[in-house]
């Protein structure tokens, strides 16, 4: 379990920031698009109905996410209802705090389907008809769905036509204006062939079609083959990218200052990748090293990737090179907050300077920290820990000092290192394993231990971008 | 009850729903349904043909589902007519109000399921 977030979010920019990152960060989890706006909003609640802020703690491992919120003593109690099976809550003690355990899986991630209807009987209908499948939002009305589309971006609406305050008709309109919501995926079900017709004259960029009375397997089909089609068309679009971009984004290893060796492993998820590297020798001869994790492995993950080089090496090539593994953190931090183009991202990062003697700085910023691995196959996690990026202005990272003694290995990883085998191994079965083979190749020299770690990952199935760093310092 | 439901399409549509959801529609179905009898009743003195026809349109799809054919048929003529502002099926709605009785009544005391 490594930290993501401990903080006192005491003004609206801060709050702000963190809850643009946590609907990335759970997003990017595949939690379920619901409980991921239910907890935001208990932050929000928290956030604003006091002086003095909230306390906003989250960790992760692997997979999970551990959210917990410190309410003041003297707030009034908070309660939250959570209906989904999946979303596991508990009330520590008091309703002072509330730790959420949320259990992301983007192996079983769910469709999140948007029910738009004015008639009760039909949205409980729906909702029965969908729910073990998908996760379902209701709305009752156009104007109620505008706003709720908006906030939680379903992957598909289904509309009424024949609604008050707002027409199924004004609402896909309202939708297309939007860049945000204009490809989300849209289909009528309405009680009158007229709208039908109507509806497949107007060439209103709508997907399909439904009459009432609906039929469970009509409606499930139809959910299924619309959302099947968005997936192939998104598939094709990335391919491309990946033909044309991405490819040439993948880590590479690094090159080091004399006295140190270097020797990566580095996997993708999918083509291209969520995970970049980046190395620049410093004024005074040394070597920093910085490597990010952008949660998810889409297109915007690809994209971001670039962003963080971009601006690393715009650093080192056209501005104030960092001199320390914090300053470099501090100063993407302060990027991050300060650009609107980071606003939709979320990194992880560790950042490295190598000098001479063997001594290493390293600082964190929501990444997994770094382990020592001994000749003897002990393996000693470095304490140093930092909030992500891109949440609280003027962050100051600390920095930790490891001196590496002769055939000692510094590791500097993605949690894809760990999370990534679980698509064949529980979280703990993956860590034993991953050890087991780090262990028993502790007296290798780095390309060889590395090569090991390779070799266990080649058949895997992997859930996520894996990127191993193995530095040694010359005897 | 055999000309007012279509019990084939209702045990088919029941089939699909756990029991306590298919009983919570149930409920729903004839709860709501008598209130827009209500509401038909007191728009028909009011002459008020667009909200008769708005009331028709749920009631017809409502009707449909739970195999209400006759009904459902009924409501989506004159859903069609009032929104031409058919004047003349204000003189035929208490012989559509008749049925709608008599067709939750008969709903009422179907079984739940086959």
């Amino acid at each position: 379990m490594h930290l993501l977030l401990d903080q006192h979010l005491d003004n609206e920019s801060a709050w702000r920031a963190c809850e643009r990152r946590l609907k990335t960060l759970f997003a990017t989890c595949g939690v379920a698009t619901t409980d991921a706006s239910q907890v935001r909003n208990i932050v929000s609640v928290a956030q604003s109905k006091r002086e003095g802020g909230c306390h906003v703690h989250i960790e992760r491992l692997a997979r999970d996410l551990k959210v917990v919120i410190n309410v003041r003593a003297d707030e009034e109690p908070l309660i939250w209802h959570f209906d989904n099976p999946d979303f596991v809550s508990t009330i520590e003690g008091n309703t002072e705090t509330v730790s959420v355990i949320l259990r992301g899986d983007s192996k079983s991630k769910r469709h999140h389907i948007a029910v738009v209807d004015d008639d009760r009987l039909y949205r409980v209908l729906i909702e029965n008809y969908l729910s073990a499948e998908f996760d379902v939002s209701l709305f009752e009305n156009g104007r109620e769905a505008l706003e709720g589309i908006a906030d939680t971006e379903p992957d598909l609406v289904l509309c009424d036509i024949e609604m008050p305050l707002m027409n199924g008709w004004e609402l896909r309109h309202a939708l297309l204006s939007k860049k945000s919501t204009a490809a989300i995926p849209f289909v009528f079900l309405t009680g009158n062939d007229d709208d039908v017709q109507q509806a497949q004259a107007s060439g209103s960029a709508v997907d399909d079609f439904l009459s009432k009375p609906i039929q469970k397997v009509a409606l499930t089909n139809c959910i299924n083959r619309v959302l099947t089609r968005v997936e192939h068309l998104k598939q094709q679009l990335s391919d491309r990218l990946d033909e044309r971009i991405t490819r040439r984004l993948a880590p590479e290893t690094p090159s080091v200052r004399a006295d140190y060796s270097a020797a990566l492993f580095s996997r993708c998820h999918s083509a291209g990748g969520g995970d970049f590297l980046f190395a620049r020798e410093t004024e005074d001869g040394q070597t920093l090293i910085v490597l990010g994790d952008v949660m998810g492995h889409d297109e915007a993950a690809h994209f971001f990737c670039y962003a963080h080089m971009g601006f690393l090496y715009g650093l080192f090539h056209a501005g104030t090179p960092p001199e320390s593994p914090a300053q470099c953190l501090e100063l993407l931090n302060t990027a991050m907050l300060n650009h609107n183009l980071y606003s939709e991202s979320m990194v992880t990062l560790t950042a490295a300077l190598l000098g001479p003697d063997g001594k290493v700085a390293v600082a964190c910023a929501g990444h997994p920290p770094p382990i020592v691995l001994k000749p003897n196959g002990e393996l000693h996690e470095l304490e140093v820990s930092g909030c992500i990026p891109g949440v609280i202005e003027h962050t100051e990272y600390i920095e930790t000092e490891v001196t590496l003694d002769s055939r000692e290995r510094l590791l500097l990883y993605s949690d894809g290192l760990f999370d990534a085998l679980q698509n064949d191994l529980s979280i703990q079965e993956a860590l034993t394993e991953v050890q087991k083979v780090l262990q028993g190749n502790a007296e290798s020299e780095v390309g060889k231990l590395v090569e090991a770690v390779e070799a266990r990952f080649t058949s895997a199935d992997l859930g996520d971008d894996v990127t191993l760093l193995a530095l040694e310092a010359a005897a | 009850m055999s000309q007012l439901i279509n019990q084939q399409h209702y045990f088919e549509f029941a089939g699909e729903l756990d029991a306590e959801t298919l009983t919570m529609l149930r409920d729903l179905f004839l709860q709501e349904n008598g209130e827009y009898c209500d509401r038909i009743a007191d728009l028909t003195k009011l002459g008020a043909l667009k909200e008769i026809g708005a009331i028709m349109h749920s009631l017809k799809s409502s009707a449909a589902t739970f195999g209400c054919s006759t009904l459902a048929e009924r409501s989506a003529d004159l859903e069609m007519r009032a929104k031409a502002d058919d004047e003349s099926i204000l003189g035929e709605m208490d012989d559509f109000l008749q049925l709608a009785r008599a067709t939750f009544d008969a709903f009422a005391n179907l079984p739940a399921a086959a």
